[in-house]
C-alpha cells in the first residue's frame, strides 16, 4: 500500500473540519446566546458567538416556578410509556402479519396500509378522543398514535427475514406464538426495535399539537407545548406588566436559545446508546436478497 | 378626530396585501373581523345597538386628551387603589370555565399560583382557565366548537366561515344585556371604548365582550437618542427629508442602517394610502391596491431599499432579531405593534441616554396631508356559551365586568399583580412584581377581557410623554377603515389563494426580484378572482348601513 498523499489528507481534513464546524458552530452560538446577558445580546445585535460573562438567568427564568420541570416529567413519562406501548403493539401486530396463515392477516395488512394513504383530520380525531372520554387525559397523547403503519411495515419486513426454520423448530419444541415472539423473534430483532423505538420516542418527545387539542390543563402539558409558549411569543413582558425595578428579565433571544437547549438535550443523550443499532436498523429492507 | 373602525373586515382583505407592507402596518395585535350574516356590524346602523359609553372618572390621569381615542397617561399608579365593584361578582359558587389564548409563557397551576388563588377569592368562584399559545388557538377553537363542549366563556379570535350562524348556534345573544343603556348595569364594561365593541356585532346583535386595544396600531419605533446624536429631526416633514434622514443614519462600513426592514407601510402612508379599501360618499369601494399611489409606494419602497438604507438581511430576519438590531444601534428604526412599546424599556435600561419615540409617516411633500392607518380597536372578544339559567348568565356578565375594572382600581391590582408581599411589592404607589409574581402573572386573565388601554411606565415620565404624544399626534391623521362592520363571506371563505398570489408578487417586487410594473397585472388578477366580488359585497353592506 502506497504512502498516503499528504495534500490529499490535508484536503480531506479541511473538508471534514469545515463540515464539523458547520454543525458545531451554530450549536455553540445557541448555547452561548442562552448564557448571555442583555448587555451582550444588545452589544452583538442578537446572537452571541462567544459569551464573556455567562449567566444562567435564562435557564433560571424558564425553570423557576416549576412549570417547565413538571412539563419535563410529563414528557419523559409520555415518551417512556408511549414508546414502550407502541413497541409492544407494533411488534405484536408486525409479528402476526408476518406469520403466513394468520387469521385475516391480508385484510388487516391492507387496513394498516390504508391508514398511510388517508389522514383522519383534526376534527374527526378530536371527536373520537372526546367520545372515548380521553380529553384532558395523558392517554390521549399516546393512544391515537400508538401504532404507526410505516413502523409496522418495517418491522414486519424484518420479521419476514428471520429464517422460518428457527420458528418452526421452536414450534416443534412446543413453543406457542407468544413464546416464539418473546424468546426467538424479539431477541433477534434488537436493531429494528432500537430504530423504531427511537422513531416513536422522538415522535412522542416532539409532539405538541395533540396536547394543544386534547389537554386543557396546563399542568399536564408536555415540555414542547410549554416551551412553545416561550418561542411563539415575540413580546416578552414590559415595564407596564412587571413594574419598574422588578428583577430584570433575561433577553428574549437568550430565553429562546435556552429553550432550544433544554428541548434537544434529553433526546441527544439517548441517541448515543442507540447509535450502534441505528445504522444497521436503517439498512433493514434496503437490500433484499 | 375620532376614528371608529374595526380591524376585522380590514384584516380579512388585508391578508392579500400581506408580506411586508400594508399588513405590517395594519395587523397589529390581534386580528379579527366582525360582520353579520350578510351585512351587519358596526357603523351607522349600529348606533343604537352598541353599548352606551360611560367613561370612568375615578382615577384622573396625569396626561389627558380631548380625543377619546388617545389613551390616558399615568406617571404612577393612582394611590390608594380603591375598589370599583361591590365585592365578589360570583355568588353561585359554580366555577367559571373560560377558554382563551396567551402571548405569554404558561403560568404555574392554580395550586401553586397565589395570584390565581387570590383572584378566585376576589371573584367568588374558581376561574377555570384553559388556554393555548395565540398562534395555535384557531385549531383549539375549531375543535372546541366541533366537540360542542363549550366552556362558559370562549375567546373568538378572527373571523370564521359562516360566523353569524356559528355564533347563533353556540353562543348567547347579549344584546338585551349590553346594548345601549343596558350596559350601564355593568359600569366597567360601559367604560370600554365604543369602537372596541364593533368586533362582537354580527347580524345586528352583540355576541361578546371585547378585549380593547389602542387605535394607534403599528408604530415606526425610533431610537430618538440616535437621531438626536446625528442632529436629525424626530419628525421629517416630507419624503425627501425622510430619505435624507435615512441616508444620514446609514453607514454600511460601520454596520449601521436606518431600517431593519423595508418601510413599505410608511411609503403607503406617504403616498396617501391608509387601509386596504377606501370608499367615496356614494358608497363606491376602491381596493387601494388598484390606485396609482399604491404602485408609487412600491416604487418608493424599492428605491429606499436600493439606496442601501435597509439592513441587507432585514427582510428575511425575524422581528426578535430586528428588535435586537435597533436596541444595539445597528438600525435606528423598527416597525412593530404598539403593544410592544413597553418591552423596549426593559431592554433599553442598560443603554445610556436611551430614548424611544414613534415617528409618523410624513406627507410626500412638506405641508401636504398626512394619513395614518388605524390599529384594531379590539384584539378579540369573549362570547358566552348558551346558558340554561338566566341567573348564571348575569353572574358571568358580572364576572366580566369585574375583569374589566379600570386601571387605578384595587381589582386591577388583584388581576395583574396578585398578592402584596408575595407576588408584588409596592415601590411608592407603584406595584412591582416579585420574581415569583413574574411567573404567576402570566395567567392570561387579561385575554378574557380587560380595561381600556392606558399608558403607564412606572418611574419613567419621559416614556409616558413620548407614548402619549405619539398617540395624540398620530391619531388625528388616522383614516377610518370603511370596511368596519361590513362582512364579506368571499373575503373570509374564498380569498386565500388569490391573496397569497398578490402577497407573493408584492414581496417579490419589494425584494427587487420583479419590476414594479408587475403589480398592475397582479392586482388585476386578484380583482377578477375575488376582489370584485368582495367589493360588491362591501358596497351592498355599506348601502344597507348607510341607506
Amino acid at each position: 500500500m502506497g504512502k498516503p498523499n499528504r495534500v490529499l489528507m490535508a484536503l480531506r481534513g479541511l473538508i471534514l473540519g469545515l463540515g464539523c464546524a458547520a454543525v458545531i458552530l451554530p450549536f455553540v452560538a445557541v448555547v452561548s446566546t442562552s448564557l448571555a446577558t442583555q448587555q451582550e445580546v444588545t452589544a452583538n445585535g442578537g446572537f452571541v458567538f462567544w459569551v464573556r460573562e455567562p449567566t444562567l438567568a435564562s435557564y433560571q427564568a424558564i425553570l423557576s416556578g416549576g412549570v417547565v420541570t413538571r412539563a419535563l416529567a410529563v414528557s419523559i413519562l409520555i415518551t417512556a410509556v408511549g414508546s414502550l406501548l407502541s413497541l409492544v403493539c407494533t411488534a405484536a401486530l408486525a409479528y402476526a402479519l408476518s406469520r403466513p396463515g394468520s387469521l385475516g392477516s391480508r385484510p388487516i395488512l391492507l387496513a394498516v396500509l390504508f391508514t398511510m394513504l388517508f389522514s383522519p383530520g383534526m376534527i374527526p380525531m378530536y371527536l373520537v378522543v372526546k367520545q372515548l372520554g380521553l380529553l384532558d387525559n395523558l392517554l390521549a397523547l399516546v393512544l391515537p398514535v400508538l401504532i404507526n403503519a410505516f413502523n409496522v411495515i418495517v418491522m414486519r419486513e424484518f420479521f419476514l427475514d428471520i429464517p422460518a426454520e428457527l420458528t418452526e423448530s421452536a414450534r416443534i419444541d412446543g413453543a406457542n406464538d407468544l413464546t416464539i415472539l418473546a424468546r426467538i423473534v424479539l431477541p433477534l430483532s434488537k436493531a429494528v426495535i432500537a430504530v423504531i423505538g427511537l422513531f416513536y420516542a422522538v415522535g412522542y418527545w416532539n409532539a405538541f399539537f395533540s396536547a394543544l387539542l386534547y389537554i386543557s390543563s396546563p399542568e399536564k402539558w408536555p415540555l414542547q407545548l410549554v416551551l412553545r409558549t416561550y418561542v411563539v411569543n415575540e413580546t416578552p413582558m414590559g415595564v407596564d406588566d412587571v413594574g419598574s425595578g422588578s428583577d430584570s428579565l433575561p433577553p428574549q433571544l437568550s430565553i429562546q436559545m435556552a429553550i432550544l437547549v433544554i428541548s434537544i438535550v434529553p433526546i441527544l443523550l439517548v441517541y448515543p446508546f442507540l447509535q450502534k443499532h441505528f445504522t444497521k436498523g436503517l439498512m433493514i429492507g434496503a437490500v433484499k436478497g | 378626530m375620532s376614528v371608529s373602525l374595526s380591524r376585522r373586515s380590514f384584516l380579512g382583505v388585508s391578508g392579500a396585501l400581506g408580506a411586508m407592507g400594508l399588513v405590517a402596518a395594519c395587523s397589529s395585535p390581534g386580528g379579527s373581523t366582525p360582520g353579520g350574516g350578510s351585512t351587519t356590524g358596526g357603523g351607522g346602523a349600529t348606533a343604537g345597538l352598541l353599548p352606551t359609553y360611560q367613561a370612568f372618572e375615578g382615577f384622573p390621569p396625569d396626561l389627558g386628551s380631548s380625543n377619546p381615542d388617545v389613551s390616558p397617561g399615568y406617571f404612577s399608579y393612582p394611590a390608594p387603589p380603591t375598589a370599583v365593584t361591590g365585592g365578589a361578582p360570583a355568588t353561585s359558587g359554580q366555577a367559571i370555565r373560560a377558554l382563551t389564548f396567551t402571548y405569554d409563557p404558561v403560568a404555574p397551576e392554580m395550586g401553586s399560583n397565589a395570584l390565581w388563588q387570590n383572584l378566585n377569592e376576589a371573584l367568588g368562584a374558581e376561574l377555570d382557565l384553559e388556554y393555548t399559545p395565540s398562534a395555535d388557538y384557531s385549531a383549539r377553537f375549531a375543535t372546541t366548537i366541533a366537540g360542542n363542549d363549550l366552556p362558559d366563556l370562549v375567546a373568538v379570535q378572527g373571523q370564521h366561515q359562516q360566523m353569524p350562524a356559528m355564533l347563533a348556534a353556540k353562543f348567547t345573544d347579549l344584546t338585551e344585556h349590553l346594548s345601549g343603556d343596558a350596559v350601564l348595569d355593568y359600569p366597567n364594561l360601559a367604560a370600554l371604548p365604543t369602537p372596541s365593541w364593533l368586533g362582537s356585532v354580527y347580524d345586528g346583535k352583540i355576541w361578546g365582550v371585547p378585549v380593547p386595544r389602542s387605535l394607534i396600531g403599528t408604530v415606526l419605533y425610533t431610537r430618538a437618542d440616535i437621531l438626536e446624536e446625528h442632529g436629525l429631526s424626530l419628525q421629517p416633514e416630507s419624503l425627501e427629508e425622510f430619505i435624507e434622514m435615512a441616508k444620514a443614519l446609514t453607514d454600511e462600513r460601520a454596520g449601521r442602517w436606518a431600517f431593519g426592514q423595508t418601510p413599505f407601510s410608511q411609503m403607503l402612508e406617504v403616498n396617501g394610502i391608509a387601509n386596504a379599501w377606501s370608499v367615496d360618499d356614494s358608497g363606491v369601494f376602491t381596493h387601494n391596491g388598484t390606485r396609482p399611489e399604491y404602485e408609487q409606494a412600491l416604487a418608493d419602497a424599492v428605491a429606499l431599499a436600493e439606496a442601501g438604507v435597509v439592513h441587507p438581511d432585514g427582510n428575511a430576519a425575524q422581528n426578535t432579531q430586528r428588535n435586537e438590531w435597533m436596541m444595539a444601534g445597528i438600525t435606528a428604526f423598527q416597525i412593530g405593534g404598539y403593544a410592544g412599546w413597553p418591552k423596549f424599556y426593559i431592554q433599553g435600561a442598560s443603554i445610556d441616554g436611551f430614548r424611544l419615540t414613534g415617528m409618523l409617516s410624513p406627507a410626500r411633500e412638506a405641508g401636504g396631508t398626512m394619513v395614518r392607518t388605524a390599529g384594531n380597536p379590539s384584539s378579540h372578544f369573549s362570547a358566552i356559551a348558551k346558558q340554561d339559567d338566566p341567573e348564571r348568565l348575569l353572574e358571568i356578565l358580572r364576572v366580566l365586568d369585574w375583569l374589566a375594572a379600570p386601571f387605578g382600581s384595587s381589582e386591577y391590582i388583584t388581576r395583574r399583580f396578585g398578592v402584596e408581599g408575595e407576588t408584588y411589592n409596592l415601590d411608592g404607589p407603584d406595584p412591582v412584581l416579585t420574581s415569583a409574581g413574574v411567573n404567576q402573572a402570566t395567567l392570561p386573565v387579561r385575554y378574557i377581557t380587560e380595561n381600556s388601554p392606558v399608558i403607564w411606565e412606572s418611574q419613567n415620565e419621559q416614556a409616558v410623554h413620548d407614548q402619549f404624544d405619539h398617540q395624540e399626534t398620530g391619531l388625528q391623521y388616522t383614516i377610518p377603515n370603511p370596511t368596519v362592520g361590513l362582512y364579506s363571506e368571499t373575503a373570509v371563505s374564498n380569498a386565500a389563494s388569490a391573496q397569497q398570489a398578490l402577497s407573493a408578487t408584492q414581496g417579490e417586487i419589494l425584494l427587487g426580484n420583479q419590476p414594479v410594473t408587475d403589480w398592475g397585472p397582479a392586482v388585476e388578477a386578484y380583482m377578477s378572482a375575488v376582489g370584485t366580488t368582495i367589493k360588491a359585497e362591501y358596497e351592498e353592506a355599506w348601502a344597507e348601513l348607510n341607506g
